[in-house]
């Protein structure tokens, strides 16, 4: 794999408001034209880390690298060079569609008008139409257009499946193939809807309580996990017990998922010394597992990310750690899963 | 970006431009119809009390919403993520917000500066304060270039205190007693000493027309040979018993004159007059641009530093 310069990449990033971490000790290294996913709960610090990196906040400590450019107030080609999408999806009301693009075109040197045109055009949203009088849907597609249009070399956008319909995610996510295909954009995605994700992203960062949990390409992340499931009150299987991510008892079964190839606390987990250094993609080995009294399934995105998430973190709050007991599905954790 | 900056403050430059031409109907009828018939008063001293709040209101008008007004609804998160810093995003805003609240200012400095003289002409004994003394602060402060420099301070007030506090109703709301306080403090306290005041000291205790045309500042029986009160002593308005028991018989200012020599005591004025004021209203309006130029420095430092 050819390493050139990372898009993004961040280490002991981490933002503080007031007495709270909104993100913490974030560590993470995204090479260039791929498509990253970056998911966690509500609150996590997904939105956090995008705006740090949009230039619209500044981190609290730690040090961050968009574009080869550190933190700091963004110039103005560099900020030509990043796509944003606000979380809120902030527009002028007041404006109309055709004003809204007028807006784009006078601020932004690489403005593409007609793919802006085209774009609103197949959504069948009329130019003279008010931003105020659009659906939420319609709005974020509006938004959306704006990053887009300027033809960024990075894209940061904040839940851009939210407020759209299954149709159109499914256009959405072929535009951002469609841009990394014709301008080399990179794009870094948060989202709910892991399912979606696992479509169209080759790289994932989960983010749980305001830190990195695993960063890696997609297909490494999906080979070198497993699922184990045996009886309850089995002894585990696994000798390291680091590796396991989460084990979950409901009834007389017992649900695990673990980590083979590497240790956890390699390179691919936060806070390690490595943690800047981007993952090698080592060969992976099948789990060691054969007490035949345990079944190994491969496990799906979902999945894994609902380990981590699961998973007991030091330094989380003590409600977390019942819900690994319990097995009980935490509401904020619960992923929009298809 | 003009047309962006434009087509973001559109609402409220508009808002402004409306009032300042309400304004100047009213102002107009007024003027007009009080010079015609002399012995009518269209408006009471209240209304002549809004009048002075006008450069505060409508600079704060157009400033508070500048930065808060985005802000307040997000919308520099789109703003700020395009390709201009938000300096110069901020430097577009504010010359053209500047722009319209000086020659909005300019407007209203003329009509105000043509309707006191009309109403000051037309009813010298009772309309409101405006004698027809330029220099005196009841017209001073509605006439010449401080009208501008007022607009202007409350302009940058607004959009500092918008850029600190984030919130335009608050920003404005806090606003307006900064600026009141600002404007007296200044009037009461600095313009008297902008320009050195005259000092006339006569003993017949009758003002020169000078004075009479000027701003009196202070007067009053001062012992012979100063022209101020002695340390520790304050402006005597009332005469000393030796000198008032001897004008009861005088007849005339000279005799008026004899018993002030006799007293050891003359009347001194001291007063600016009618030709400072130029000097008096070009340096006010330095004083203002001055903490206009302190409140764009810490408007220009928030919105830099603010995040998300």
């Amino acid at each position: 794999m050819s390493t050139p310069a990372a898009a993004v990449e961040t280490l002991g990033l981490g933002k503080r408001y007031g007495h709270t971490w909104g993100l913490q000790d974030c560590s993470f290294r995204l090479p260039p034209g791929r498509i990253a996913g970056l998911v966690g709960p509500n609150g996590a610090g997904k939105s956090t880390l995008l705006r740090l990196l949009a230039g619209i906040s500044t981190p609290t400590a730690g040090e961050m690298n968009v574009l080869g450019r550190p933190a700091g107030i963004r110039s103005a080609d560099v900020l030509a060079r990043i796509g944003y999408l606000d979380q809120e999806r902030p527009l002028y009301r007041g404006f109309r569609v055709s004003e809204m693009l007028r807006f784009g075109r006078e601020l932004n040197p690489r403005w593409d008008d007609a793919r802006a045109r085209g774009h609103l055009d197949d959504l069948a949203i009329s130019p003279r139409a008010r931003i105020g009088r659009l659906s939420g849907g319609q709005q974020a597609q509006v938004a959306l257009t704006m990053c887009l249009a300027k033809r960024p070399e990075l894209l940061l956008l904040d839940e851009p499946v939210a407020a759209l319909d299954p149709p159109a995610r499914d256009d959405l996510m072929h535009i951002l193939l469609q841009s990394v295909v014709d301008d080399g954009a990179t794009v870094l995605l948060s989202s709910h809807a892991v399912a979606d994700l696992a479509t169209v992203c080759d790289y994932v960062i989960i983010l749980s309580a305001s830190r990195v949990q695993l960063a890696g390409e997609l297909d490494d992340v999906l080979a070198s996990h497993w699922t184990l499931v045996g009886p309850a009150g089995a002894a585990s299987p696994v000798p390291d017990d680091a590796a396991v991510i989460s084990a979950v008892t409901t009834g007389r079964q017992t649900t695990m998922i673990f980590r083979a190839g590497q240790p956890t606390t390699g390179s691919l987990l936060s806070g390690g010394p490595a943690a800047g250094a981007p993952a090698p993609r080592a060969p992976v080995t099948g789990p060691p597992v054969t007490d035949p009294a345990w079944e190994v399934i491969e496990p799906s995105l979902d999945e894994i990310v609902l380990a981590y998430l699961r998973q007991r973190v030091p330094g989380l709050p003590q409600r977390l750690g019942r819900w690994v007991r319990g097995g009980q599905e935490p509401d904020s954790a619960r992923m929009e899963a298809r | 970006m003009t047309w962006v900056a434009w087509r973001v403050q559109r609402p409220q430059l508009l808002a402004a431009l409306g009032a300042v031409a309400i304004l100047g109907i009213w102002l107009a009828a007024t003027g007009l119809v009080t010079g015609h018939d002399q012995t009518w008063k269209y408006w009471t001293d209240s209304d002549v009390y809004v009048l002075y709040a006008l450069p505060g209101l409508l600079g704060l008008a157009l400033g508070t919403p500048l930065v808060a007004g985005e802000t307040d609804r997000g919308t520099q998160r789109l703003a700020w993520t395009q390709s201009m810093t938000r300096t110069r995003w901020l430097v577009f805003k504010l010359c053209l917000g500047g722009l319209a609240a000086g020659v909005l200012s300019a407007a209203l400095t003329g009509l105000l500066e043509w309707w006191t003289t009309a109403v000051s002409l037309a009813a010298s004994t009772d309309s409101g304060g405006f004698s027809g003394i330029r220099i005196e602060p009841a017209a001073f402060d509605l006439t010449g270039m401080v009208v501008v420099g007022y607009t202007l301070f409350a302009f940058l007030l607004g959009a500092a205190l918008g850029a600190v506090i984030r919130r335009p109703g608050w920003a404005f709301a806090l606003g307006i007693p900064v600026f009141a306080v600002a404007r007296v403090v200044v009037e009461d306290w600095v313009r008297p000493h902008l320009v050195a005041p005259i000092t006339y000291a006569t003993l017949s205790g009758i003002a020169p027309k000078a004075v009479l045309n000027g701003w009196l500042l202070k007067s009053g029986f001062v012992a012979a040979g100063r022209t101020s009160p002695a340390p520790g002593q304050t402006w005597q308005t009332r005469p000393p018993r030796s000198y008032a028991t001897c004008t009861d018989q005088a007849r005339s200012p000279a005799a008026d004159a004899r018993c002030a020599a006799l007293a050891h005591v003359h009347v001194v004025y001291q007063f600016q007059p009618a030709s400072h004021y130029w000097a008096l209203q070009a340096a006010e309006t330095a004083i203002f641009a001055g903490l206009g130029l302190l409140l764009l420095g810490v408007t220009v430092i928030a919105v830099r530093r603010w995040a998300s």
